[in-house]
C-alpha cells in the first residue's frame, strides 16, 4: 500500500502541463490591394502610361483584381483605350501568385486631341480572394490626360524580384507619382550627356575601375592587369577595396575613376573595369577605352584574355544625365528616366562606412547631376506634420549624392550602437527636386525590426511643401 | 574508433539512455521508477515552474517470461533561463520547454534480442526581446518549435560462442519552426512578424543502417565485418533547395592476440559510395603490450575524417549584412592520430585497487572546412577546406578504490597549433614564437559512501587553465597573447537512501560561482568577441526525490 501512495504522490507532483499552445492562431498580418499611386498623369509627350495595384507582400495563390473605370470628358474607343479591355465599365488585371504587383495600361488613341482637363477614375471594386488579403486603403486613382504635380501620397518602391530583396535600383520623381524599377545589374558605365566628357561607374552592379598605364588598347596585356590596383577587393577587409577605384560617394562628376575624356586623343589611358560578375581572376576584367567622337563617345573594349576589340559608338542625348552601356551585351541600356523626371534612387549600391566602401541594400541617391538637393530634418528640431513652407528658409540643403544614403535606416546593431533596428523614426528629409517643387519625404516601413514591412521593397510618404 | 563509427552528419543517432525492462526465464517482471527534481539557476528560482530548472519523469517497465517486454518514458524538463546581466525581458539563457516521450516494445531470447523504440521530443525555446525603444509598445518573441521523432530497430544475435551479429537502424524527422510574434501592448493585437527570416521551417530527414558480424575465426583472431548506410537530406530558409546526402562504407577490422603479451588491432574503413569527396580507405591500427601482469603499453595509429555537413554543402543565407553559400564541391576533413598509452595497476586486490595511466597524443588535422570569401565573387562568403591544425599533448590519470572511498584524479595538457607560423610575414619576424601553445586541465571526483546511514557524498572538481593563442595586430603589428582565461569549477552531492523506494538528492553546483570568464581572442572585423565568455550561472542548489520499485 506503502508505494501506491508514494506513485500516487509522484503523479500528482508530476502534472502533465503539455497545454496546448495558445499562440499557434496567431496570423501574418494581412495583405493589402492597393493602387501604387493615387493620382497619375498622361502628358503630351507620352502615348500610355501604365497603372500599378500592388500587394503589401507577395500572395501564394494568383489573385483577380476588378478595377471600376469611370470617365469624365474623355470617350473610351475614341479618345482613349486600355488593355486588358474595358466591359461594362469593369477591368480584371490578373497578379500572378508569388507576384506583388500587375498593371493594366491606358493609351491615347493616335491623333485623338485632349485639352488637359479629361480623366479617368479607377475603383478597386473587388478581390477573387478574401482569406488574409483585403482592400487597402488606396483603392481610388485618377488618370489625368495632362500634366500634374502631386501633393503627395504613400508609395511602396519595387525593389524586389521573386525572392531577391535587392535586383533593382527604383527611380522616383515624386511630383509625377511614378517609380521606374530596373534590373541595377542591366549597366556597366554611364556617359554624360551634359557638355562634358564624362564615364561613370555602376554602383549598384559593384562595378569598380583603375586606370591602366597605357593608352593602346591592344598593348594591353594580363601583366598590365597583374600591376594595376586590385578593383576585385572585398570591402572592409585588410588591403580591402579602395576609394580610388569607386566614384566619390558625393556624386560629383570631376572625381569619378574615369579621367575625363580628352580631345586629344593619346591621353585618355585605357581602364580596368570589373562588376559583380567578373572579378573572379584578372583576366576575366573589361580593358576599356573610351575616346570622344565628335559630340559623342567611342567605346573600345575586351576582357583582358581577349584579343579581338570590340567598338560601341555612343551619341549624347541631352535630355538624359546619361547614356548606358552593358560591356556584357555591348548595347546601350534604357536606366534613368530623363535627367528632370527623377529625384531619388533607391537600391543596392556601393556606401560609405567610416569612408570606406561597402556594398549595402537601400541606399537612396539624389538626382544631383541634374539639380536635385536635400537635407535631413530632426522631428526634435520641426515635426514632420509642422513642416511647411515657411520653414524652408531655415534649411541649408545639399548637393551631395549621398545626403540622404542610408542614414535613414539600421540594420544591425554591431559596435554599440545605440539606435534602434530599423527605420529611424526621428528624421525626415526635404527635397527641392529639378523643376524647383519641394516635397518632404519620410520612411515608413522597410521589413526590418517588424514595421510590418517588405524587405526590398520600402514603403516611402511625401507631401509636396510647395 | 573512426574505423567502426564513422561520423555523424547532421541529424545523427542520438541514444538515449533508459532503464530496460529485465527479460527472466521463470516469471513476468515489473518496475516503476519515477524522479523529481528541482534545481536553481544562480540565484533564480521559483517551484515547480517558471525561474530554475524543473525535472520530473516516469519510468515503466514490464518483462514477460516469454522474452516480451516493454518499456515506456515520459519526462519532462522545463527551464526559465537565466536573466544575467540583460535587462527587461531579455534572457542570457533562453527559458525551455521539453516534453520526451518514449516507448520501446522487444523481444529476448537465448542468444536474440530484438526492439524497437519510437521516441518523440516536443521542445519549445522561448527568446523574449526587449521593446526597440523605451517608448515602444510592441513587444517581439521568437520563439523556435522543436518536433522531433526517432524511429530505432536494433537486433542482437549472438548464433554460438563463435559468431555473433549486430544490427543497428534508425530514422529520424526533425522539424523547427521559428516563429516571431510581435504584440502590441496597448491593443493587445498580436501578428506574426514579415521581416527576412522571421518565420521559417526547417526539416531534417535522417537514416541511419550499421551491420556488424563478430567471428572468432581461430582461438587468437578475431574479425569483425560490416557495412555502414547513412543518408541525410534538409530544407529551409538557410538551405538551398531540398538536398540530400549518403555515405556507403564498410569496414573490417580484427584482433590478433599474436602471443600471451602481445595483441595488434589493425582495422580498415573504405567509403564505397559518397556524395561529397570522400577518402577511400581509412585505415588505424592498435596494439597492446602486456609489459608485466599489471603493467600495458598501447600504441595506436588512426586515421580520421569528418564528412562535410549538408550546411557546409549547401547553406544559403543572403541579406544585407551577409552573403554565405554553401560549396558543394567540398572534401572531406582528415586527421592522422597517433596515441600511446602505459597503464600501471598499482595495487589490485580485494581492499584497496589503484591504477595509474600516463598518454600522450598527437593529431594532424588538413583540409579543415572554414568560411572563406569566394573567389568569383569577392563579397560573398563560402565554405572551403583551407586551414591545416595540430593538437599534441599527455594526460595522466589515476583511479583509486580503497574501502569506502572512490577517487579519480585527471591531469591533461593539451597543446594547440600556432596559426600564425603558417603566415609567412608574422613567423619571419618572430622567430622564437612556439609552435604549440600548452594549457592545463586537472579534474578530480571523490565519492564516499557511509554504508551505515546509506549515504554517499560526491565531490567534483576541476581545474581548466587559461587557454591563450597567439594573435597578431596587421595595424601595429604586434604579436600579443589573447584568449580565453582560467576558472574552477566545483559540484558537491549527497545522495541518501529513505527506505526502500526512495532516494534523496541534493546538493550545490558550481561552488566557486563562476558567471563569465575573461575570453580576448581577436577576430576580424565585426566579428570580434566580446571581452568574455559565458561559463555558468553563478551557485546553484538543487534537491531531488526519486522512486524505484522492481518486482
Amino acid at each position: 500500500m506503502k508505494k501506491l501512495l508514494y506513485l500516487f504522490l509522484f503523479t500528482a507532483l508530476i502534472g502533465f502541463n503539455s497545454c496546448s499552445d495558445s499562440e499557434d492562431d496567431v496570423k501574418l498580418p494581412d495583405i493589402t490591394v492597393n493602387f501604387t499611386s493615387a493620382e497619375l498623369g498622361l502628358d503630351e509627350d507620352n502615348e500610355s502610361i501604365d497603372i500599378t495595384i500592388n500587394l503589401s507582400r507577395k500572395a501564394e495563390s494568383a489573385i483577380d483584381v476588378t478595377v471600376g473605370v469611370t470617365a469624365t470628358g474623355a470617350i473610351y474607343g475614341t479618345q482613349f483605350t486600355t488593355n486588358p479591355v474595358v466591359t461594362n465599365n469593369q477591368l480584371v488585371v490578373n497578379i500572378p501568385a508569388g507576384s506583388t504587383s500587375a498593371s493594366f495600361k491606358v493609351s491615347k488613341v493616335s491623333e485623338a486631341l485632349f485639352e488637359g482637363t479629361e480623366t479617368l477614375a479607377f475603383t478597386i471594386s473587388s478581390i477573387s480572394l478574401n482569406n488574409g488579403i483585403v482592400i487597402g486603403d488606396k483603392k481610388e486613382a485618377t488618370l489625368k490626360f495632362g500634366a500634374i504635380v502631386s501633393e503627395g501620397q504613400k508609395l511602396i518602391l519595387e525593389g524586389k524580384v521573386g525572392t531577391v530583396a535587392y535586383a533593382n535600383s527604383v527611380y522616383v520623381d515624386l511630383s509625377s507619382n511614378t517609380q521606374t524599377p530596373v534590373d541595377r545589374k542591366s549597366w556597366n558605365l554611364g556617359f554624360y550627356g551634359g557638355s562634358d566628357f564624362k564615364v561613370v561607374l555602376n554602383g549598384a552592379y559593384a562595378t569598380t575601375a583603375t586606370a591602366s598605364a597605357k593608352t593602346d588598347i591592344t598593348a594591353v596585356t594580363l601583366a598590365d592587369a597583374e600591376a594595376a590596383k586590385d578593383i576585385a577587393a572585398s570591402p572592409m577587409t585588410v588591403e580591402g577595396l579602395s576609394t580610388e577605384v569607386i566614384d566619390s560617394f558625393d556624386g560629383d562628376l570631376s572625381k569619378t575613376v574615369f579621367a575625363t575624356i580628352s580631345a586629344t586623343d593619346s591621353e585618355n589611358k585605357v581602364y580596368f573595369v570589373a562588376s559583380e560578375g567578373n572579378k573572379s581572376s584578372r583576366d576575366q576584367w573589361y580593358k576599356v577605352k573610351v575616346s570622344r567622337n565628335g559630340e559623342g563617345y567611342k567605346v573600345q573594349y575586351a576582357k583582358v584574355s581577349e584579343t579581338t576589340i570590340k567598338t560601341v559608338e555612343i551619341a549624347k542625348n541631352a535630355a538624359y544625365n546619361f547614356t548606358f552601356l552593358s560591356l556584357e551585351t555591348g548595347t546601350t541600356v534604357n536606366v534613368e528616366p530623363e535627367a528632370k523626371k527623377w529625384d531619388i534612387v533607391w537600391g543596392y549600391n556601393i556606401g560609405s562606412t567610416m569612408g570606406m566602401p561597402y556594398f549595402m541594400q537601400d541606399l537612396v541617391l539624389i538626382n544631383n547631376v541634374a539639380g536635385t538637393e536635400a537635407v535631413q530634418v530632426m522631428v526634435s528640431d520641426i515635426a514632420y506634420e509642422d513642416f511647411n513652407e515657411s520653414k524652408i528658409a531655415s534649411l541649408t540643403l545639399s548637393k551631395v549624392r549621398n545626403v540622404i544614403g542610408s542614414n535613414w535606416r539600421v540594420t544591425s546593431q554591431m559596435g554599440g550602437s545605440t539606435a534602434p533596428l530599423g527605420i529611424q523614426y526621428d528624421r525626415y528629409y526635404v527635397i527641392r527636386d529639378a523643376n524647383g517643387f519641394y516635397y518632404k519625404l519620410r520612411f515608413l516601413t522597410m521589413g526590418l525590426a517588424n514595421d510590418k514591412g517588405d524587405r526590398g521593397r520600402p514603403q516611402i510618404e511625401y507631401a509636396l511643401i510647395k | 574508433m573512426s574505423v567502426i563509427y564513422g561520423t555523424d552528419a547532421l541529424a545523427g543517432v542520438v541514444n538515449v539512455i533508459t532503464k530496460k525492462a529485465r527479460v527472466v526465464p521463470d516469471k513476468n517482471t515489473y518496475s516503476v521508477s519515477a524522479r523529481v527534481q528541482e534545481e536553481s539557476i544562480g540565484d533564480e528560482y521559483e517551484a515547480f515552474s517558471g525561474e530554475g530548472i524543473h525535472n520530473e519523469s516516469v519510468n515503466l517497465n514490464w518483462g514477460s517470461k516469454f522474452g516480451l517486454y516493454l518499456d515506456g518514458a515520459y519526462s519532462r524538463n522545463v527551464t526559465g533561463g537565466w536573466k544575467g546581466d540583460e535587462i527587461g525581458r531579455a534572457r542570457t539563457w533562453t527559458p525551455k520547454d521539453q516534453f520526451y516521450y518514449d516507448g520501446t516494445v522487444g523481444y529476448k531470447r537465448k542468444g536474440l534480442n530484438v526492439w524497437y523504440r519510437l521516441s518523440y521530443l516536443d521542445e519549445t525555446t522561448f527568446k523574449p526581446e526587449n521593446p526597440k525603444t523605451e517608448t515602444s509598445n510592441e513587444i517581439v518573441d521568437v520563439d523556435f518549435l522543436v518536433d522531433r521523432y526517432t524511429h530505432n530497430l536494433q537486433a542482437d544475435w549472438k548464433v554460438n560462442n563463435r559468431l555473433g551479429f549486430n544490427v543497428v537502424s534508425s530514422y529520424q524527422d526533425y522539424k523547427r519552426r521559428t516563429r516571431t510574434i510581435v504584440s502590441d501592448l496597448e491593443s493587445g493585437e498580436k501578428w506574426l512578424s514579415t521581416d527576412e527570416s522571421a518565420q521559417d521551417i526547417s526539416k531534417f530527414q535522417g537514416a541511419f543502417m550499421r551491420a556488424t558480424a563478430t567471428w572468432k575465426a581461430t582461438s587468437t583472431i578475431d574479425l569483425q565485418p560490416g557495412i555502414e548506410y547513412n543518408w541525410d537530406k534538409g530544407s529551409g530558409g538557410r538551405i538551398f533547395g531540398e538536398p540530400d546526402i549518403s555515405t556507403f562504407a564498410a569496414f573490417l577490422s580484427a584482433e590478433w592476440r599474436a602471443t600471451e603479451w602481445f595483441s595488434i588491432r589493425p582495422g580498415v574503413r573504405s567509403i564505397i559510395a559518397a556524395d561529397y569527396d570522400a577518402p577511400v580507405a581509412i585505415p588505424s591500427v592498435s596494439t597492446k603490450f602486456s609489459l608485466t601482469p599489471d603493467m600495458d603499453l598501447r600504441l595506436s595509429y588512426a586515421y580520421g575524417f569528418r564528412a562535410p555537413t549538408l550546411q557546409e554543402l549547401y547553406f544559403s543565407f543572403h541579406n544585407a549584412n551577409h552573403d554565405i553559400e554553401g560549396n558543394p564541391d567540398l572534401k572531406a576533413e582528415y586527421s592522422n592520430n597517433f596515441t600511446g598509452a602505459y597503464t600501471w595497476r598499482i595495487f589490485h586486490n580485494e581492499n584497496i585497487r589503484l591504477t595509474s595511466t600516463v598518454s600522450a597524443f598527437y593529431n594532424d588535422f588538413q583540409d579543415r572546412i572554414e568560411t572563406a570569401y569566394e573567389s568569383e565573387n569577392s563579397t560573398k562568403t563560402t565554405y572551403k577546406n583551407i586551414s591545416k591544425y595540430k593538437t599534441t599533448g599527455g594526460t595522466l590519470e589515476n583511479a583509486l578504490i580503497w574501502k569506502n572511498l572512490q577517487a579519480n584524479i585527471g591531469f591533461s595538457l593539451v597543446g594547440r597549433y600556432n596559426n600564425l607560423q603558417d603566415n609567412e610575414d608574422v613567423a619571419a619576424e618572430n622567430k622564437d614564437m612556439p609552435n604549440f601553445r600548452f594549457s592545463p586541465e586537472l579534474s578530480t571526483s571523490i565519492t564516499y559512501h557511509i554504508a551505515k546511514s546509506k549515504t554517499n557524498l560526491n565531490l567534483f572538481y576541476k581545474f581548466t587553465g587559461s587557454r591563450d593563442e597567439y594573435q597578431y595586430d596587421s595595424t601595429t603589428k604586434e604579436l600579443y597573447l589573447g584568449g580565453v582565461g582560467s576558472f574552477n569549477w566545483a559540484d558537491f552531492t549527497i545522495s541518501q537512501r529513505a527506505g526502500k523506494y526512495l532516494n534523496i538528492n541534493a546538493g550545490v553546483k558550481n561552488i566557486f560561482d563562476i558567471t563569465t570568464v575573461r575570453n580576448t581572442t581577436g577576430g576580424s572585423g565585426h566579428d570580434v568577441s566580446g571581452p568574455s565568455t559565458l561559463k555558468g550561472c553563478g551557485r546553484s542548489y538543487f534537491i531531488g526525490l526519486s522512486f524505484l520499485f522492481n518486482k
